[in-house]
């Protein structure tokens, strides 16, 4: 059968395309590496949601290699050895099952980061080919379509919007905001609250949260969260024009002699080749492994991979700079009753910093520690005294009723621009494949010192509120390693095709019947999570295929 | 070791255990006896905290370490750590309660082996302690109740997230 259209992943960069696509009449073929789980076959199981690899590949099986620099030269490591794993959901909905689902939008500076601070030394930074108003109404549709609750925040760096208010009131907060937002008007800090892509109150197919405890990394069992499953795929399904295939990992893009896509070939479940013919492709697998399908489609066409005639592809990777500043806080601060309330979210940041006079600076968004236990107490088998050595017995035992009963871990997450640069990107060796033959993604991760500098200034106005608020054993992990979660670039946009991959509405330079709609497009990041920018985007980009669809095809 | 004095320190937990031997594949019945006493000097029975044999550490293993999801690295660690431990120490068993105390006491942060491998034993300790008792440990949730966890719902009815 030949489909209208074959998408490549399901996840937020997919979302919007299946949807809008579906709803158009055309018929869309959605071939997802992982299983179908629907709303009830998720738990606040630990184990089986995070601590094992029930969502993604066993890094034995499939893994990436990460390329640090040490001693004067690059140095591959397998995440097999390191565990160090840069999977984040092969399931429909993808990752956007387990986010925490605080959404951010970019800033109209974020679009033109080049223009207002000039390009850092050694950096990649460029412009991006549209602007804050191009995306602004897509913004808009996202917090409608996907739903986003939230109280809009007056501060200096507040957005323009064309909705006054978010379409959900807030979710409720946890009483440790009386005290943040006391101390923060007394520190001079505006009172940032953090919108969320979950639902605050009920819709015709979806409930409203009910404050779980176990909401990050865990999938949501009443649909509250705006994933792209419960969002935008389950609906589109109810239009007919949806086929998904499950267990389908896409291995390689076939071209014609028009050099257009005309085929994906992916291994079922069984490991048995299959090919899917569609007229338009959507890659939207992930920002790593888009880059790796295309540079592992090798042909006549495209010797060095598909859409890759200009070397392009894998360039300018992106992660979210930073790291964490935490602080525990005790009934020395606030009562123990309020302190120990469950499932009720921080929905604060700091982001009077999101730039400043002379650089691009951040922002740092604050969440409790995730309720899951075995996480928190296998830091407590550390000796806090020396960090070297276990604790075991009665002090083991002794320091895990004391943590948990009576105290609680305020992390500041902070978020900086990953700055473009050479020595961040995908690449793909031979030397390193999986366990079906296929090149793993090997990612470099190199960053500029400017990143850890701006991270490090965020990180000390976080200091500042968590010893205000009383805080104690404040620690600083600050570092310029990337979050395997938060992944951008690769393929980047621009109206320059001997520098970019993808033209403004994201379809390949050199590949006409080929989009790449998840955050692969990004040319830099912002310092926010992607995921809302990655919907708004690829509702725009289903904007432009369906008012382009015939011309596209032919 | 000597079967009359092996069995002197291990009856009841050769019973206790006998109905899982066959689960537990690759790791014999000394391992197994030794990782018990070992797991009850990492995880005492404290005023607040239940001990390693209330939540069901060692059931938690057998039960777990087979699972495809379970890292041949972990699983060889554990199982080879333990071997070497007995090899390096062949009378664990015949000492004294406190003389086993102070051996692991005086081996945890003082060889890196070794302090790798109870590392590892403590993580699964851990789990056990508190992962849903579907799994094996955390039995009648002893481990939630002694540190007032807010469990999470749904809780799980299949192990390792499989599908209804």
């Amino acid at each position: 059968m030949m489909y209208d259209v074959c998408v490549i992943g399901s996840g937020a960069g997919a979302g919007p395309i299946i949807y809008e696509l579906s709803k158009k009449g055309l018929k869309v073929c959605v071939l997802e590496k992982g299983d179908f789980y629907k709303r009830t076959d998720f738990s606040k199981d630990e184990i089986g949601a995070v601590r094992r690899s029930t969502y993604t590949p066993k890094l034995e099986d499939e893994y990436h290699t990460v390329e640090e620099f040490i001693d004067n030269e690059w140095k591959k490591f397998p995440t097999y050895d390191t565990g160090w794993d840069f999977w984040n959901g092969n399931l429909v909905g993808g990752s956007s099952n387990f986010m925490s689902g605080f959404f951010y939008r970019l800033k109209p500076d974020d679009f033109r980061l080049a223009s207002r601070y000039g390009k850092i030394k050694d950096s990649n930074i460029v412009d991006w080919p549209i602007s804050y108003d191009d995306m602004e109404r897509y913004y808009d549709k996202v917090e409608k379509i996907i739903g986003v609750s939230g109280e809009v925040s007056d501060y200096e760096h507040q957005e323009p919007r064309s909705s006054q208010n978010f379409p959900y009131k807030a979710l409720k907060d946890h009483p440790i905001t009386k005290l943040i937002d006391k101390l923060s008007k007394e520190l001079g800090f505006s009172i940032v609250k953090t919108p969320r892509a979950i639902l605050s109150s009920d819709t015709q197919n979806r409930s409203a949260c009910y404050y779980s405890n176990y909401c990050g990394s865990f999938g949501c069992s009443s649909g509250a969260k705006g994933s792209s499953r419960e969002a935008l795929i389950l609906p589109a399904l109810k239009t007919k024009n949806l086929t998904i295939i499950t267990n389908a990992n896409v291995i390689k893009l076939n071209t014609n002699k028009d050099k257009k896509i005309s085929s994906a070939v992916y291994l079922n479940s069984q490991g048995n080749k299959k090919e899917l013919k569609a007229k338009l492709f959507i890659l939207a697998a992930q920002a790593i492994e888009s880059s790796r399908l295309l540079l592992n489609s090798k042909d006549e066409n495209f010797p060095n991979g598909v859409a890759n005639n200009s070397s392009n592809v894998g360039k300018n990777l992106l992660s979210s700079s930073g790291g964490i500043v935490s602080g525990e806080f005790d009934k020395s601060s606030i009562p123990l009753n309020e302190l120990m309330t469950p499932g009720l979210f921080v929905n604060r940041a700091i982001k009077d910093f999101y730039f400043t006079k002379e650089f691009k600076g951040g922002m740092a968004e604050m969440v409790f520690e995730h309720a899951n236990p075995i996480r928190r107490a296998n830091f407590f088998k550390w000796d806090q005294e020396n960090s070297n050595n276990l604790l075991i017995g009665k002090e083991l035992q002794d320091k895990l009723f004391k943590s948990f009963t009576t105290t609680k871990t305020l992390n500041m997450e902070i978020f900086a621009d990953w700055t473009p640069n050479d020595n961040s990107f995908v690449s793909v060796d031979e030397k390193y494949k999986d366990i079906n033959g296929i090149p793993v993604a090997n990612i470099r991760i190199g960053t500029l010192k400017h990143d850890l500098e701006v991270s490090s200034f965020l990180a000390q106005k976080s200091i500042k509120l968590l010893k205000k608020m009383g805080a104690k054993n404040i620690s600083s992990q600050i570092n310029a390693l990337p979050s395997s979660n938060l992944q951008a670039g690769g393929c980047r946009f621009g109206d320059d095709s001997k520098t970019s991959v993808l033209n403004k509405y994201c379809q390949a330079h050199e590949v006409k019947n080929l989009f790449v709609t998840d955050g692969s497009f990004m040319p830099t990041g912002g310092s926010v999570p992607f995921t809302f920018t990655i919907y708004a985007n690829s509702f725009r980009i289903a904007d432009y295929i369906k008012e382009n669809y015939t011309k596209l095809i032919s | 070791m000597k079967r009359r004095t092996f069995f002197k320190f291990t009856t009841i937990s050769v019973i206790a255990l006998s109905s899982k031997i066959s689960i537990a594949k690759t790791i014999e019945k000394n391992t197994l006896v030794v990782l018990d006493e070992i797991y009850e000097i990492l995880f005492p029975k404290t005023s607040t905290m239940p001990s390693a044999k209330e939540f069901n550490a060692i059931n938690y293993l057998l039960e777990n370490i087979n699972h495809k999801s379970f890292l041949d690295y972990d699983k060889n660690l554990i199982i080879q750590g333990t071997k070497d431990f007995i090899s390096n120490f062949p009378d664990f068993l015949n000492l004294s309660k406190k003389e086993k105390k102070e051996l692991i006491y005086s081996i945890v942060n003082t060889n890196d082996y070794a302090q790798t491998w109870i590392s590892k034993l403590l993580t699964f300790g851990i789990e056990a302690l508190f992962s849903d008792p579907i799994y094996g440990g955390n039995t009648s949730q002893v481990g939630w109740n002694s540190i007032n966890h807010n469990i999470g719902y749904p809780r799980a009815k299949k192990r390792y997230g499989q599908k209804l």
